[in-house]
């Protein structure tokens, strides 16, 4: 004990010092973002690409919201979001809590066939993808892109809630049903609570994933009524050139919504880290 | 107890809807991509059955080989330090004398959470050749270094995977992170009242025990840098002339760009061999002796 | 193009008929234009490259719409710049708008599949041919399978050289008429820090531009004669361009990163005084004229020739017309009413780039049209020199050979960054052979 204090000392102090360089270079780029989302092109570019904004362009926010109605984009990415993050957790939770803790043959074929999900470019797959959704008669609603969403989030939900799952000690079942609760009660008064912190990771990514996609929405959707705010975003495409200063503009009030849910759950991740090892102790 | 954790139906109840949802949406137009893969087809108009030609052609394309180099620097670049500097970060933040670390890991995910696009005109900036702030910084400290990061044939792909490292350092960290921290206090303390050593702690105890971690870490590391797409397109769009293809972007570039969607999708299948390939290795490396390393630490 | 020949040669016959035919073409573009041409109700979808209903363009050609047609209302859609992805694929699945923007790049596909309409018989019946120019007649309306699939937009462009005039007169250097002088140029210019020339080489098009330059004063043919396997990179006028070329590269002609550079960036340091040239189409001068002022120059001809044959191919120009322009769409419920729909958006669209861009390239006739401001010197320098620019080579996006595209720009890229005259060469030899056979 002694031997580890004395030791540590000098390298926590270097430690904290390394931390300390490396947030500044990871928190720069928010910086980076709101002065962009006030300057003019010329600033962007050239004059003044990395620095605070010589004359602030508040003008830029007004055309952001005036070249489309972003409120409507807002409304359809979150309803899109939300729908897909419920589903994915729909389906993957018992999913993987099957295919980690009960017993039954087949299981690792069937982890890695959904593994695949991990790396299929959607470039590849968008022309039969998209004739799917038409003969689906998905075409132009939410569920165009909430079908996709959840789909192709299975697998990496899938192995962060399986990681987490395999840690919950046998002891927790074994309890549950000997007094008598079922699988189902068991699995979701008793296990589900203590996979919170993997839950809470899992909608963070995919949220984000859902959040940012393009190329799907891009394509499979057409009708303004249901774009999501990436698509909005290509509005700013000029013809000669693009208003990149109110691009920004959008870009910082399409990035408030991510870093909410980044510091809701984050939060939840913390908080059940430390009842996760209480329990576990 | 395997009686009620072996139910058939539960069991079926539980992963059938997965299971079905995922081989409709995903794995179907998988099999399609694998079917036109033996056609010459434009995407649009009627196709023709040309069977393993495009599989002859793209073996004996350059450009195949050149980005699947690519795709394999990608890869390395992102496994030693994307993951790397994740485990650095969380054996730092494991240290419980640090404060701040709700601060600090919320610091390193920002860029995550900031979309590619956003991230790119950014570094596009910082690698700029003229007034980018690498040159610049090269310049003050007096050296007569000056590079043309995103312009060079070999080192575009590398200053363009270290974007990726910088983003998406968050996502790993979070991962890794969140498993250290449900380990168990009482291996770690019962290994500090032995007299180990912060370094000895994480070297046996830590990473150890993190292993089902480490091998999702290290398919998400791979499989990521191998089907590298988002980063390049905006940054570079696969240039200066190829030197930034890697297979999906040669897939996007002969389906879409050329019109050879055919060809393109041969591409996308060996993309999606390779994926699969690394996976299973990667499984069988970390193949499970879970139970010996729960002993040891014991 | 031969049919409008033989029309109007049949008009001339019929003197009192053509008058009427010919008074009734005029009027309507001047006053016919508020009448109303259909008053069905119908929502329609179009998409354009990047108008989106903000833009003052396409406001002032939507309310044209509305006049003529009062119950018709229009969803805007921008096209992503995505080579041709979401088209193609929104084509593959029937998903496309009633009226869609395209050019060569996907027309030709589209049409084969059948996802657009011919448009022959329209343009006929509202003589639509008549509010055209003769060279948009010749180079922008029919497409190689002879038959007409759009309206027109955006009309027969050069692809000029611009310079700032006072960076040339700060460093005494003469304003190049052939290569030597440009060497030169390019050296005085590296030598004070000045970049000679930024560009955007990320973009396909301005590669093709800048190879085109050089090869179009030995053959005047350029990359279209490449794409189509009648010239090869090692016959005398390539192999000379190439040449050229590759002595500019080193001597710095470009700035460091070019073929990262977008558009932005690069015009960037041409209006902000940090490059002495810029290459960019004609429209480029609606932008530039008020950033530099009298400062903005243009090139009467590509400074490229030998010293001594500067006559040679003098006025040979690279860009020129496309097969671009509104077409409908097979997924459109009523056509009839989507072309009449789309063949006033389009007309007054251009109308509305003359009035508003200043453009003189515009592919509709402007007779009793006033731009808004009046026309700068830029664009009275074009105006003069439109009738002696001839066109046979082609923007590079727009040649038919799409696989040539985009091998050429992969190939030109790597010599922009330092690859050697040989390999270029024996590359893009490697791909004309392979997409030509």
């Amino acid at each position: 004990m002694k031997q580890a204090h004395r030791t540590t000392k000098p390298s926590t102090a270097i430690s904290m010092i390394f931390l300390i360089i490396c947030s500044v270079i990871f928190i720069y780029p928010l910086f980076y973002l709101i002065f962009y989302s006030l300057k003019t092109n010329n600033e962007i570019f050239l004059t003044n690409p990395f620095g605070f904004p010589k004359d602030i362009q508040w003008v830029n926010y007004v055309n952001a919201i005036k070249a489309f109605d972003i409120l409507a984009f807002f409304k359809n990415s979150i309803i899109v979001s939300m729908a897909s993050i419920a589903g994915i957790l729909f389906f993957v939770l018992p999913f993987s809590y099957s295919a980690t803790r009960m017993i039954w043959r087949g299981k690792t074929v069937v982890t890695n066939y959904l593994t695949m999900g991990l790396f299929i470019p959607i470039q590849v797959i968008i022309i039969p993808l998209s004739i799917l959704v038409r003969d689906m008669h998905l075409s132009n609603t939410y569920f165009a892109l909430i079908v996709p969403y959840v789909a192709f989030n299975l697998a990496f939900s899938s192995m962060i809630m399986s990681t987490s799952f395999a840690g919950v000690p046998k002891e927790m079942e074994e309890s549950a049903v000997i007094d008598g609760a079922g699988i189902f009660r068991t699995f979701v008064s008793i296990i589900i609570p203590l996979v919170k912190p993997a839950i809470a990771t899992a909608v963070i990514f995919a949220f984000l994933n859902v959040w940012n996609e393009y190329t799907v929405a891009s394509i499979l959707i057409s009708k303004n009524s249901v774009k999501t705010l990436p698509i909005g975003l290509a509005n700013f495409v000029g013809v000669h050139s693009t208003d990149w200063g109110a691009m920004g503009a959008c870009l910082v009030m399409a990035s408030i919504p991510t870093i909410i849910i980044y510091l809701i759950f984050s939060e939840q991740v913390e908080k059940a880290m430390t009842i996760g090892g209480a329990v576990k102790g | 107890m395997n009686k009620v954790m072996g139910n058939k139906k539960v069991i079926a109840l539980f992963t059938l809807p997965t299971v079905i949802l995922f081989t409709v949406i995903v794995f179907y137009p998988i099999i399609q991509t694998v079917y036109r893969s033996f056609y010459d087809w434009n995407g649009l108009t009627a196709p023709i059955f040309n069977g393993i030609e495009n599989y002859k052609n793209l073996f004996a394309d350059d450009l195949f080989y050149e980005s699947m180099r690519n795709g394999i620097i990608f890869a390395v670049i992102l496994v030693v330090f994307q993951v790397g500097l994740a485990t650095v970060f969380t054996m730092i933040l494991m240290n419980p004398r640090i404060r701040g670390k709700r601060f600090f890991r919320s610091a390193f995910f920002i860029p995550a959470v900031l979309s590619v696009t956003v991230v790119c005109q950014l570094w596009g900036a910082l690698y700029n050749p003229e007034w980018g702030l690498f040159n610049k910084i090269f310049e003050v400290l007096g050296l007569g270094y000056r590079q043309s990061w995103l312009s060079s044939l070999d080192f575009a792909i590398v200053a363009i995977a270290f974007v990726n490292v910088w983003q998406f350092v968050g996502y790993q960290l979070c991962i890794i992170y969140s498993s250290a921290k449900a380990i168990p206090e009482e291996y770690m303390e019962a290994a500090r009242i032995d007299g180990a050593s912060l370094w000895q702690l994480d070297r046996y105890i830590l990473i150890p025990l993190l292993k089902d971690t480490y091998k999702m870490s290290f398919i998400f590391a791979i499989t990521g840098g191998l089907n590298a797409f988002a980063h390049m397109n905006i940054l570079t769009k696969g240039g200066p002339g190829t030197s930034t293809y890697t297979l999906t972007y040669m897939t996007f570039r002969n389906a879409f760009t050329v019109g050879k969607y055919g060809y393109g999708c041969t591409s996308a299948v060996l993309l999606v061999i390779q994926c699969l390939a690394v996976t299973i290795l990667v499984n069988w490396l970390f193949r499970n002796k879970d139970g010996a390393v729960f002993e040891g630490g014991k | 193009m031969k049919k409008s020949m033989k029309k109007a040669a049949g008009m001339a016959l019929t003197a009192s008929m053509a008058l009427s035919l010919g008074l009734c073409g005029t009027v309507y573009a001047e006053e016919n234009a508020g009448e109303i041409i259909s008053d069905k109700e119908a929502d329609l979808t179009m998409m354009t490259y990047y108008d989106g209903e903000e833009d003052p363009l396409a406001t002032f050609a939507y309310a044209k719409v509305k006049e003529s047609f009062p119950n018709v209302t229009i969803e805007f859609e921008s096209q992503p710049q995505d080579g041709g992805q979401t088209i193609k694929t929104r084509a593959a699945t029937g998903d496309l708008p009633d009226i869609l923007q395209s050019d060569s790049g996907t027309l030709g596909l589209l049409a084969e599949s059948g996802s657009i309409l011919v448009l022959d018989d329209y343009i006929e019946e509202m003589n639509y041919t008549d509010k055209l120019v003769q060279g948009a007649i010749q180079t922008c309306l029919t497409s190689p399978d002879g038959h007409i699939y759009e309206f027109p937009i955006g009309g027969v462009s050069p692809i000029l050289w611009y310079y700032n005039k006072a960076i040339f007169e700060e460093y005494g250097v003469k304003v190049p008429t052939n290569y030597e002088e440009l060497l030169e140029a390019v050296t005085t210019f590296r030598e004070n820090d000045i970049v000679p020339l930024a560009t955007f080489a990320k973009e396909p098009w301005p590669v093709g531009a800048i190879y085109d330059s050089f090869v179009l004063k030995d053959d005047p043919t350029g990359i279209y004669g490449l794409s189509l396997g009648d010239a090869s990179a090692d016959d005398e006028a390539n192999a000379h361009a190439v040449e050229k070329l590759k002595a500019l590269i080193d001597a710095g002609m470009f700035q460091d990163g070019c073929t990262n550079a977008d558009f932005d960036t690069a015009s960037a340091m041409f209006l902000e005084g940090q490059s002495a040239m810029f290459i960019n189409g004609s429209w480029y001068i609606a932008d530039a004229e008020p950033a530099l002022g009298e400062n903005f120059g243009i090139f009467e001809f590509y400074p490229t020739a030998d010293a001594g044959k500067e006559e040679n191919n003098q006025y040979a120009c690279t860009g020129g017309g496309d097969t671009c322009g509104l077409t409908i769409t097979t997924s459109a419920e009523d056509p009839d009413l989507c072309a009449q729909v789309a063949a006033t958006y389009a007309y007054w669209r251009e109308i509305a780039e003359y009035q508003i861009n200043q453009s003189v390239t515009v592919p509709v006739k402007t007779d009793g049209f006033e731009t808004n401001e009046p026309l700068g010197a830029g664009s009275e320098q074009l105006l003069e020199m439109i009738p002696k620019l001839t066109y046979e080579s082609k923007f590079l996006h727009t040649l038919p050979n799409t696989e040539f595209q985009t091998s050429f720009t992969e190939e030109m890229q790597k010599l922009l960054v330092g690859e050697s005259t040989e390999d270029f060469i024996a590359n893009v030899n490697k791909c004309i052979e392979s997409t030509t056979k």
